[in-house]
């Protein structure tokens, strides 16, 4: 279960002014439940999200990951927080173009030391799942870019996280494969028990949530279902 | 569009300019340049000293007279000659070797001397002397570069040694910089012509005589001095020296322009990495243009113009950089050159040198600029081609191909057939080497990343995955950077190995020439190293015979004498020498009979560049223009004994005819049966007696001084190669940040996947290696062919002895020097790249 509580952000702008981009959060999001953070552009849900995958402190405030601190975490622990209890979908899928899609895909099972082999054999069903396992062994290059972002789902399941964060993850895409990519994450929310969290200004995706939270500027308006 | 809008165009983007990029590209820029300044300032400093001398002494004169030999020609001929149709002033002149003593410290100088004539033709030189009475001097000028080393003042006295006399004389005055210009820093002693006749014995004579023809009457003066020399003495145009010279310094001058070069395409290197760093950039900003409907010739307007500032202050930072590289590292080396002029080494900065470097700057910033141009305008909207993360999607793939193998293999064949049967054409056998090596270089890339990927599989390791993932996807920039590290490996194996054969070939050429006797007696003086002053041997020699140290002393002669423009080296041993002609440099003809011809007399030997001067084969009769031309002919063709204008070997009786004197240059000194050299050396010291003008030296003491001096001349070949490696691993390290930078978003995006930033750094390392140690392995190769190549140049273009071996140790070592410093370097944009923090993986 994810607890975030009180959290908050602040930014000083090249003006010198100082801006709230995260003001005074509190969320939970349960087991199964997937979660939309809606909002427009510059309302905080990236920041959120950044702090939630440790790669930025808050100001204030603390993140709990089934009762364990995600805040205050070293580099060397962020780090291995986001290898082994973190999936990650950003909005453009950043692959080594030189490797096959699988190879992208096991990118977290190799660095987490597991055997090619059986790294392979792990991934193929998630790879079968989003509809990929025939462009396996394809190189990154050559995916499209809704290909690109199932694999890059891909590589945020492969280490069966118990947390999943999405920003953005339909931004690219059009409203067919957007669908296809939420329905997608809603289904693997549900089976594996993830706490899944979108940040999203896609009113789309706010209707495949179980909740869904209203960010404006760095505040958390109203929380539906 | 107009200057001022392109100015106004140009302030209004600086704030929004990519400053660390800039940054690099100018800083970039400004070290090739650098190099590139200090090089040429370095070696046109020597050339330009010469010709300011010349310049100083002859002023308006366009003729010279000139003797043959040191003793030169009676002054009483000059009246005859001012009476000449068509000659308007003359100006006589006497030149020696010399070397000048105070308090134990001593300079190897040119002793330099004239009379009020010479300030008729308006040489600077003169105006300066002027003040102190040249015509009336009974002591000597000195520069203030030879004031500073043997710590005289004004009044004191020096003395000066020459042709094996000793005089004391007053300093007259000691000038510097605002008198002499850069000849303050030049070996010279300036004084009056009767001074100097008196000093060197050489009463009523002069060795050059500065002709002033009437105006549009220089055709007819040529004529009457030609007929008035008779054959004996050369008519020469004033400028003769300098084209001697260049003659004489084609070796420094050819590794000089090797170094040149190179810098120059270090300059380029960073300049086309920078820029790449910027293309990004500089494309939103064509596209933008493009967008807004500006005309292409205004877009490349705004890209040139942008260029061209950089350009400019890079150069300008450059030639700053430069100027002082050329104080304190390059500075200019006469080495085997002062052997033969009085050569300064004051730093010249010639306008052209400016020019030429401010040039090359903005020319290598031009020709980068132009690659983001050119990527724009073949894209097909203007926006394609700003979506660039640093991967190029036509040449993704390293795969073998075999187009540019068999390519490879024809420039292959070329650079054989080179080697083979033109080895004067050896450096176009270089280019085509070269390319055969570029061509093969990413076809066994490939090779080699194939096997990596196939072989990472294994491992339970990150790190030779992401490692690997990049490398299939090598961009031109990783194709470049190994291809930097071939070349620099290439060049240091093939330049470092000829060094070395040649030196291999040098030093049994010195051995050859100095064991021929257990102890030398020459004039004092560094410039003296080939024993070419001539001087009256007759007190001498009865001196040292007297020695019971002391079996035989003989007489060795030397000299200089110009064969066209070649200063050539002219040997005549003594009559009894076993050995007149080192065995191991002929090449051609019979060492045993050109022996006995030299011997017999009427014969000469020459080396390669001599005989083929006079256009002669073994056997063919030729007239030598020697003081007294003689008839000889030649017994067999020579390397050059290391002096590159070339050498003559002829029997002493023929160069006493042919010369006319009985002047000895050198003693060689036979010592007694059980006395050791350097006993022996003491021993004809104190039979010369203290403070004497000779210098005596055992056999292999004096094969050290010809080692010393070969080795000085070759220094520049030393630091050629050593600028290689350094230059090689700057430009991996550019090449390597222009690679690893645009990749900071994917490698934002494993870090936010969980692998540590000492992964990816290491990661980066392993690439780098397989880039650096694939292109190191393939240049050493290559290399050890261009040793050979370069070899045969040496041997057929200068006539160099050269040991022709295979320079395995040294292609290894360059292997290793390179990989370990461009790894070294390259670890710092790697690990400044994985400093990346993982939140830039959201940005957009």
């Amino acid at each position: 279960m994810l607890d975030v509580c009180d959290l908050v952000k602040r930014f000083h702008t090249p003006g010198g002014e100082t801006v709230r981009a995260v003001d005074g959060v509190s969320l939970t999001v349960r087991p199964g439940e997937l979660v939309a953070l809606y909002g427009p552009s510059g309302s905080g849900k990236t920041t959120l999200l950044k702090i939630v995958a440790a790669v930025i402190a808050p100001d204030r405030g603390h993140v709990l990951l089934d009762g364990r601190a995600i805040t205050g975490l070293s580099e060397r622990d962020a780090a291995s927080y986001r290898l082994h209890r973190l999936g990650l979908v950003l909005q453009s899928a950043h692959m080594m173009a030189g490797l096959s899609a699988i190879e992208n895909a096991a990118m977290k099972l190799i660095a987490a030391g597991i055997a090619r082999d059986e790294a392979r054999r792990r991934m193929m069903p998630v790879l079968e799942r989003l509809g990929l396992d025939a462009r396996a062994d394809h190189r990154a290059s050559s995916l499209s870019m809704g290909e690109l972002q199932r694999l890059s789902l891909a590589k945020a399941l492969s280490n069966d996280p118990p947390l999943l964060l999405a920003d953005e993850p339909t931004g690219s895409l059009d409203t067919v494969r957007g669908r296809r990519v939420l329905r997608l994450l809603r289904e693997r929310t549900r089976e594996r028990a993830t706490a899944t969290v979108i940040a999203t200004h896609d009113p789309q995706a706010a209707r495949f949530a179980d909740t869904v939270y209203t960010l404006r500027d760095g505040r958390l308006d109203t929380a539906g279902g | 569009m107009s200057l001022r809008n392109l100015l106004w165009f140009w302030w209004r983007r600086f704030p929004h300019r990519a400053k660390h990029e800039e940054l690099f590209a100018l800083v970039g820029i400004a070290v090739g340049v650098a190099l590139l300044f200090a090089a040429q300032v370095s070696n046109r400093s020597l050339g330009a000293s010469v010709a300011k001398l010349t310049d100083g002494l002859v002023g308006d004169a366009q003729l010279q007279l000139k003797a043959r030999d040191a003793r030169g020609f009676a002054e009483s001929m000059i009246p005859a000659i001012e009476r000449l149709d068509g000659i308007r002033a003359v100006a006589p002149v006497l030149e020696a070797h010399a070397n000048v003593v105070r308090d134990g410290r001593e300079r190897s100088v040119t002793l330099l001397a004239a009379d009020a004539r010479l300030a008729h033709l308006g040489g600077s030189l003169v105006r300066g002397a002027a003040a102190v009475r040249l015509d009336r001097l009974d002591a000597v000028v000195l520069p203030a570069d030879v004031g500073r080393t043997l710590t005289a003042a004004v009044g004191e006295t020096v003395a000066i040694q020459t042709r094996g006399r000793k005089v004391d004389a007053p300093v007259a005055a000691i000038l510097g910089a605002n008198h002499l210009g850069p000849l303050s820093a030049s070996p010279i002693v300036m004084t009056s012509l009767r001074f100097a006749q008196r000093a060197t014995g050489l009463n009523g004579r002069v060795t050059r005589l500065y002709v002033l023809a009437e105006a549009g009457q220089s055709e007819l003066a040529r004529s009457h001095l030609e007929r008035f020399a008779r054959g004996r003495l050369d008519v020469l145009p004033v400028a003769h020296d300098e084209r001697v010279f260049a003659q004489l310094s084609m070796p420094s001058d050819s590794s000089t322009s090797l170094f040149a070069g190179i810098s120059a395409l270090v300059g380029f290197l960073f300049a086309f990495n920078a820029m790449l760093m910027m293309a990004r950039e500089r494309r939103g900003l064509i596209a933008e243009m493009r967008m807004s409907g500006f005309r292409a010739s205004a877009v490349v307007q705004v890209i040139l113009f942008d260029a061209l500032v950089l350009g400019a202050g890079a150069s300008a930072l450059g030639i700053a950089i430069g100027n002082l590289l050329s104080k304190g590292v390059f500075e200019p080396d006469p080495g085997y050159l002062a052997i033969a002029f009085p050569i300064g080494t004051a730093r010249v900065i010639e306008p052209a040198t400016v020019a030429l470097a401010l040039g090359a700057g903005m020319l290598a910033a031009l020709a980068a600029a132009l690659v983001p141009l050119a990527a724009t305008y073949r894209s097909r909207g203007p926006m394609d081609a700003i979506d660039d993360d640093g991967l190029d999607p036509g040449r993704r793939m390293l795969a073998p191909r075999r187009r540019l193998l068999l390519t490879g293999l024809g420039c292959l064949l070329a650079t054989t057939a080179i080697l083979a049967f033109t080895p004067a054409a050896a450096l176009a056998g270089m280019a085509t080497l070269v390319a055969a090596m570029l061509l093969w270089l990413g076809p066994l890339l490939g090779f080699v990343v194939t096997a990596l990927h196939r072989f990472q599989r294994r491992l339970a390791s990150v790190v030779p995955t992401i490692a690997s993932g990049e490398l299939i996807a090598a961009s031109t920039r990783s194709m470049a950077i190994s291809a930097i590290a071939a070349i620099a490996v290439f060049g240091t194996t093939s330049i470092e190995g000829a060094r070395v054969d040649l030196q291999r070939g040098l030093d049994p050429n010195a051995r050859e020439l100095t064991e021929v006797t257990d102890v030398w007696v020459s004039p004092r003086g560094d410039a003296n190293l080939l024993a070419t002053s001539p001087f009256p041997a007759r007190l001498a020699t009865e001196r040292i015979r007297r020695s019971p140290a002391v079996m035989s002393v003989s007489v060795y002669r030397g000299a200089f004498l110009d064969i066209g423009d070649r200063r050539t080296w002219v040997i005549a041993p003594p009559r009894d020498a076993t050995t007149p002609v080192p065995q191991s440099q002929i090449v051609e003809g019979n060492p045993a009979d050109a022996t006995a011809r030299l011997r017999e007399g009427g014969w000469a030997v020459a080396s390669e560049a001599v005989a083929q001067q006079l256009g002669l084969t073994v056997g063919q009769r030729f007239r030598l223009d020697s003081p007294r031309p003689a008839t000889l002919r030649l017994a067999a063709i020579t390397t050059n004994f290391g002096w590159s204008p070339g050498v003559l070997v002829v029997n002493a009786d023929d160069y006493r005819t042919a010369w006319g004197d009985g002047d000895a240059s050198a003693l060689q000194v036979r010592l007694s049966e059980g006395t050791l050299p350097a006993a022996g050396a003491r021993a004809v010291e104190r039979a010369l007696g203290p403070g004497s003008p000779y210098a005596v030296q055992t056999a292999s003491e004096r094969e050290a001084g010809f080692r010393a001096t070969t080795r000085a001349g070759l220094s520049r070949l030393q630091q050629v190669a050593a600028l290689l490696v350094v230059a090689a691993a700057l430009a991996i390290a550019a090449g390597t940040a222009a690679t690893v930078w645009p990749r900071r978003a994917r490698l934002a995006d494993l870090k936010l996947v969980g692998i540590g930033a000492g992964s990816l750094w290491r990661a980066q390392l392993l690439e780098s290696s397989i880039l650096v140690i694939t292109g190191a392995a393939v240049g050493a190769a290559f290399g050890l062919y261009g040793q050979q190549l370069l070899d045969r140049a040496l041997n057929s273009v200068t006539g160099f002895p050269v040991v022709h071996t295979l320079g395995v140790t040294s292609a290894l070592a360059s292997l290793g020097i390179v990989t370990a410093v461009a790894l070294l370097v390259v670890a710092i944009p790697g690990w400044w790249a994985t400093r990346v923090p993982a939140s830039a993986a959201f940005d957009d």
